[in-house]
């Protein structure tokens, strides 16, 4: 009878676990099939659920030909790794300095960087975008890097898993001669590592799914990122190539998909960190 | 906060030791280029946004006076603003009901599960949050497809539709709602895994010898002892409910008519489409004050709730 019932239960946690399978995945094998399709298959009724013929990579050629694509990759790779660069660097280091320093004002800064996490992009965007106008940037990658070198949020998750670092550590090191900047990079940096991998991460899917400020400050074709790219296809290709612009998709999705089944538990990880910490 | 460095102290009791030189030498070259970069980046732009907010300021006028509220007024008279809010709090409030009731149960679910199982769902569910919003779109409007989508397809199968979804007045909110749960229930269902590894695991126990069923233990530990993750869940997720914009922009411009117009969207119209960047430096404030009550509200009716 126990047993019975045991077995019930795994079959309807299977029933389950195959539901929700299902659910997320299916807009992506429909996507995978669709860009394997004719376009004429692509737009028939009633849908197939497999190419009627299959149509090779003849979609994802006309992708890489006919718009830029290799250059929106290129330009989405540069950006997330320079803005995630930079945040790490500046996050970490004046994380650090909050947590392990005494100064004046301290707490009143780092309440005052806190701050400025509440007010909404939306809010600025206006202001910025007539100072990186200013400063000449519009229409160039820099528009995106420069204002995202430092981030309120990485201060503060630094700031946070810093302080757990026993400060006798720093003290010895300090005894030993070693330089204020030898001890940030030799001996915080390195045992900072889960936190920085989680803050990388983040800094790095927030670049490269930003959308709204690269659509604001570039114009010109080559300069898109992958995102920017994408959302014009519609305009590039027929509205009804929908062969084309799945094709599209999934190329622009592969990269960081590769990315995180590679590497899923650092991304479980990172939001499980900032998700207790935050 | 109270940890010291005690380092300026080791070395004697001179005023400025060496060692304390070194370090505020540190402090300032460390802490000088960030800072200045909030003053140019963050609180710059936030009085200049405002200062735009009381001027007739378009993105091509010589001449941009000052006058007053009339741009908080304008937004106040205009049908479409009011249009643009309500669907903006439909798009939140429903987001994060959604977002965080499947996310919890899904998160309940895989953690009943045993392994390889675990991983396996959670990476399957996860993955539409590491996929960009701009893919997500497009992948959801060519599922949505009123007459060549699989989805009217299939639900012909249970006898309903063909729904228009995109193309309907009605229809298109839920549908946008529906997809953005879909994008982000992964994160969520994360965050709540993570607070049920800190519920110990006695209490299960005990509450199975007290003879509780599977369902009362669930009502009387998990939740109650869930409810920081709840509440960061909420929060963090009506925040970005009332930034919705790329999913808007990508799969309907706003449209049918101003049917899916969210706040952000009638900001970016506003600014940089009719480029009266007074107008939408007002639009932004009003969002602004939205955010801020909005989270003010759900701290402290949430927040009160806490002590149980």
């Amino acid at each position: 009878m126990h047993n019975l019932k045991g077995t019930l239960r795994t079959m309807v946690k299977a029933a389950a676990c195959l539901a929700i399978g299902v659910v997320m995945l299916a807009p992506f094998i429909w996507m995978v099939s669709t860009s394997f399709k004719y376009n004429w298959d692509a737009i028939s009724f009633p849908p197939r659920f497999l190419p009627t013929e299959f149509a090779g990579f003849g979609s994802y050629k006309r992708v890489l030909t006919e718009i830029p694509f290799a250059r929106f990759l290129s330009n989405s790779v540069v950006v997330a790794a320079a803005v995630t660069a930079g945040v790490l660097f500046t996050s970490s280091l004046a994380g650090y300095i909050f947590a392990k320093f005494n100064f004046w004002g301290k707490e009143q800064i780092f309440l005052g960087i806190l701050a400025t996490m509440m007010i909404p992009f939306q809010v600025i965007v206006i202001p910025v975008y007539i100072l990186v106008y200013q400063m000449k940037m519009l229409n160039t990658l820099w528009a995106l890097i420069i204002p995202r070198l430092v981030s309120a949020y990485g201060i503060f998750l630094m700031r946070q898993f810093m302080s757990g670092i026993p400060t006798a550590l720093i003290d010895a090191a300090r005894i030993d001669g070693c330089s204020e900047f030898g001890i940030y990079a030799k001996i915080v940096l390195p045992l900072s590592k889960p936190a920085l991998s989680a803050l990388g991460i983040f800094t790095f899917m927030a670049s490269w799914d930003d959308f709204l400020w690269p659509l604001l400050v570039l114009d010109d074709m080559p300069k898109r990122t992958l995102p920017l790219g994408l959302a014009l296809f519609r305009q590039q290709f027929g509205m009804m190539d929908w062969n084309v612009i799945m094709a599209g998709t999934l190329l622009s999705i592969l990269p960081v998909l590769i990315v995180f089944f590679a590497a899923q538990k650092n991304f479980i990880e990172g939001i499980t960190l900032s998700g207790i910490k935050g | 906060m109270a940890e010291k460095t005690g380092t300026s102290r080791i070395p004697g009791r001179r005023r400025m030791s060496s060692g304390r030189a070194k370090q505020v030498r540190f402090i300032v070259l460390g802490l000088t280029p960030v800072l200045l970069y909030f003053l140019i980046f963050s609180v710059y732009p936030v009085f200049s946004a405002f200062k735009i907010s009381l001027h007739r300021w378009g993105l091509l006028d010589l001449n941009r006076p000052f006058i007053g509220l009339t741009n908080y007024l304008w937004a106040f008279n205009d049908p479409v603003f009011w249009v643009s809010l309500k669907n903006t709090l439909y798009y939140a409030f429903y987001y994060v009901l959604w977002g965080t009731l499947l996310g919890m149960l899904l998160a309940v679910f895989v953690n009943s599960l045993v392994e390889p199982f675990v991983t396996v769902m959670r990476g399957v569910i996860f993955m539409p949050v590491v996929t960009s919003m701009v893919a997500v779109s497009l992948m959801f409007v060519w599922l949505y497809q009123p007459m060549y989508g699989v989805l009217n397809y299939l639900l012909g199968f249970i006898g309903l539709g063909p729904f228009d979804f995109l193309m309907s007045t009605t229809q298109v909110m839920p549908s946008i709602v529906a997809m953005s749960v879909w994008k982000s229930v992964g994160y969520t269902m994360v965050l709540f895994l993570a607070g049920l590894t800190t519920i110990p695991g006695e209490l299960y126990e005990a509450a199975k010898v007290d003879g509780a069923s599977g369902w009362q233990s669930f009502l009387h530990i998990t939740l109650p002892l869930l409810k920081p993750t709840t509440l960061f869940a909420l929060v963090t997720g009506m925040i970005g409910g009332f930034q919705v914009f790329t999913q808007i922009y990508v799969m309907t411009g706003g449209g049918p008519g101003t049917a899916s117009r969210t706040l952000v969207m009638h900001i970016y119209e506003t600014g940089f489409k009719f480029f009266e960047m007074g107008r939408a430096s007002a639009l932004a404030f009003l969002l602004f004050a939205l955010v801020l009550v909005i989270t003010m509200l759900q701290l402290k009716y949430l927040q009160a709730d806490f002590e149980y």
